[in-house]
């Protein structure tokens, strides 16, 4: 079952297509990165299955039920843009007040569990308008974390984080999906931390939906390949050419696309006389591969 | 401790109206709205210029200012005649009981739009897609610090009486009456207030505007409910309160089902 099905669902503002006919398929207990953009749409489209925007047209279903049905909404945490919350109140009164507002049965208690868990134990007496930034977003993921939810919405959580808090929230949402089978919908920028738990990707240009695939389908499109620097590329293109039926510049490197041996090419360039300056065997990353994409959609669209 | 998954409107309405109860205590603005409402009587009484006996205390003869006509206590909680009295620049006709709920607007107008302000409406919204349970548990938070702010003001005339020596004679029936009748329509007036807050949202300062000029507008309403009132008053005021909250609530739950929260 998908925890988060969207059909032709658009939202326009003042006649501009924000969210535009998005099919949206986040299978239950996946991790889903949602990337694009700025502007292409991630945060509306987040909002209207959150049920804080009225749609312009498609519909909205999580876990197989229309998204107004308060059973199913009362299951989710979110936390999308910033943390609401009241400036004078503290961490704790904060959390608390969320807690009531789930009508959780011993909200201190589940107030506490929380603080413990995103390392915020030490700052719940301090008032929120004082809380650092990383503190806030800290927050915020306390806030979306509490009750257990069963599908955890997150517009770019790890704003603003250092290194450990950024380590934090991975590896909860990894634990809260292992362990209790949390449906998670992530979008961020940071899309090499992104990878690090993501088992699926959706990506978003202009409120539409160009690719939605499995991580382990992506991997396989990430293509690896020997990147290799010397004292005259195109003298060494042309040579790897007569091998390699997959050599292309790129960023002032020669990429060999079908050798996953670098020592096979640094000998073979050897032998025709070409002096290797530098050589690596590397991967495609979510970001270049991103990137790629983007790139082949610009294109796409100038020809159009 | 799993997030419980009712679809019931009445644990959907007491979650709510637990939230707004926990802030309404933990936020000053209940308490400022309190202290104003047991201030102004005692203001008002201290500075009338009635001796013991209800007689004007000027020792010229001449007569008492245009807003001071109580000859006892009871009468700034009656206060007929004299909501925005017929000289609009005659202030101390306005400062009487029925200005509490101008007050109650105001705490309305600040509640609702610091929901939008900070955010928190997106946790209350994600969970609660019935707008009718935020709408409902305003408009109960509303009639709880108006019956607060009466009973704050009805205290506060009874101190200032007793310690500027005021005649406390009435008839208990008609007070209780009275007072009640107040709290009841309270229920319109907050209704119509929560209508403005969730229009502007987080524009608080055109929110208080509005409730302002509205609340100065309206308010002598509610002093039908006068001294004199009986179980019929309370009736009427009883109807005219639900009513009112109803349809008015309509309208707000319309609002905000109609437009974008975020």
């Amino acid at each position: 079952m998908n925890a988060i099905e969207t059909h032709e669902l658009s939202k326009s503002f003042h006649g501009l297509n924000a969210v535009d006919h998005l099919d949206l398929r986040v299978p239950e207990g996946s991790i889903y990165g949602f990337i694009g953009e700025n502007g292409s749409g991630k945060s509306t489209a987040e909002k209207l299955i959150c049920g804080l925007l009225v749609p312009s047209g498609g519909s909205i279903s999580l876990y197989g039920r229309p998204h107004t049905d308060p059973v199913i909404r009362s299951q989710i945490g979110l936390l999308i843009e910033n943390p609401g919350c009241f400036p004078n109140s503290t961490v704790y009164q904060n959390l608390l007040m969320q807690a009531l507002n789930l009508d959780l049965r011993r909200p201190q208690e589940e107030v506490g569990r929380v603080l413990k868990l995103v390392s915020l134990v030490s700052a719940a007496g301090r008032r929120y308008k004082d809380c650092s930034l990383g503190m806030k977003q800290r927050l915020g993921v306390a806030q979306a974390l509490l009750g257990h939810p069963r599908l955890l919405i997150l517009d770019e959580p790890i704003n603003g984080l250092d290194a450990d808090g950024i380590r934090i929230v991975r590896e909860t949402l990894i634990e809260l999906n292992r362990s209790e089978g949390v449906t998670v919908l992530i979008s961020s920028h940071i899309l090499g931390e992104l990878s690090k738990i993501a088992t699926h990707y959706g990506i978003l240009r202009a409120g539409a939906l160009i690719r939605q695939t499995p991580a382990s389908a992506l991997s396989a499109e990430c293509r690896d390949f020997v990147a290799v620097k010397t004292d005259d590329d195109p003298r060494a293109q042309a040579i790897l050419r007569s091998r390699y039926s997959q050599v292309e510049p790129q960023d002032g490197v020669i990429r060999v696309y079908d050798e996953t041996d670098s020592s096979s090419v640094s000998g073979f360039l050897h032998q025709h006389g070409v002096g290797v300056a530098e050589i690596s065997y590397q991967t495609i990353g979510l970001e270049e591969y991103y990137l790629q994409i983007m790139s082949h959609q610009t294109q796409e669209s100038r020809h159009a | 401790m799993p997030r419980p998954a009712s679809s019931g409107a009445r644990p959907r309405v007491a979650s709510m109206l637990r939230l707004d109860f926990h802030r309404l205590f933990h936020t000053p603005i209940l308490y400022v709205m309190l202290t104003v409402s047991a201030i102004i009587p005692a203001l008002l009484l201290t500075t009338t210029g009635l001796d013991a006996s209800g007689a004007p205390a000027d020792p010229s003869g001449r007569p008492a200012p245009p807003s001071v006509e109580h000859t006892n206590v009871w009468q700034l909680i009656e206060s007929t005649g004299r909501s925005g009295g017929a000289d609009p620049l005659d202030f101390g006709g306005y400062a009487n009981i029925n200005m509490v709920f101008i007050f109650a607007g105001l705490l309305m107008a600040i509640f609702v739009a610091h929901d939008y302000i900070s955010g928190f409406v997106k946790n209350i919204f994600s969970v609660h897609p019935q707008k009718a349970d935020y709408v409902i548990s305003k408009t109960v938070i509303g009639i709880f610090s108006g019956a607060g702010m009466i009973l704050a003001y009805v205290f506060g005339s009874v101190i200032a009486g007793l310690i500027t020596g005021q005649a406390f004679d009435v008839a208990v029936s008609g007070l209780i009456w009275c007072l009640l009748s107040k709290i009841l329509l309270m229920g319109v007036f907050c209704a119509l207030f929560l209508g403005v807050a969730v229009f502007f949202r987080s524009k608080l300062w055109i929110t208080i505007v509005f409730t302002f000029l509205l609340g100065m507008t309206l308010y002598p309403a509610a002093s039908v409910a006068t001294l004199d009132s009986t179980p019929a008053t309370t009736l009427a005021s009883l109807l005219a309160g639900t009513v009112g909250a109803v349809g008015l609530g309509a309208v707000s739950t319309l609002i905000l089902n109609r437009r974008d929260l975020a």
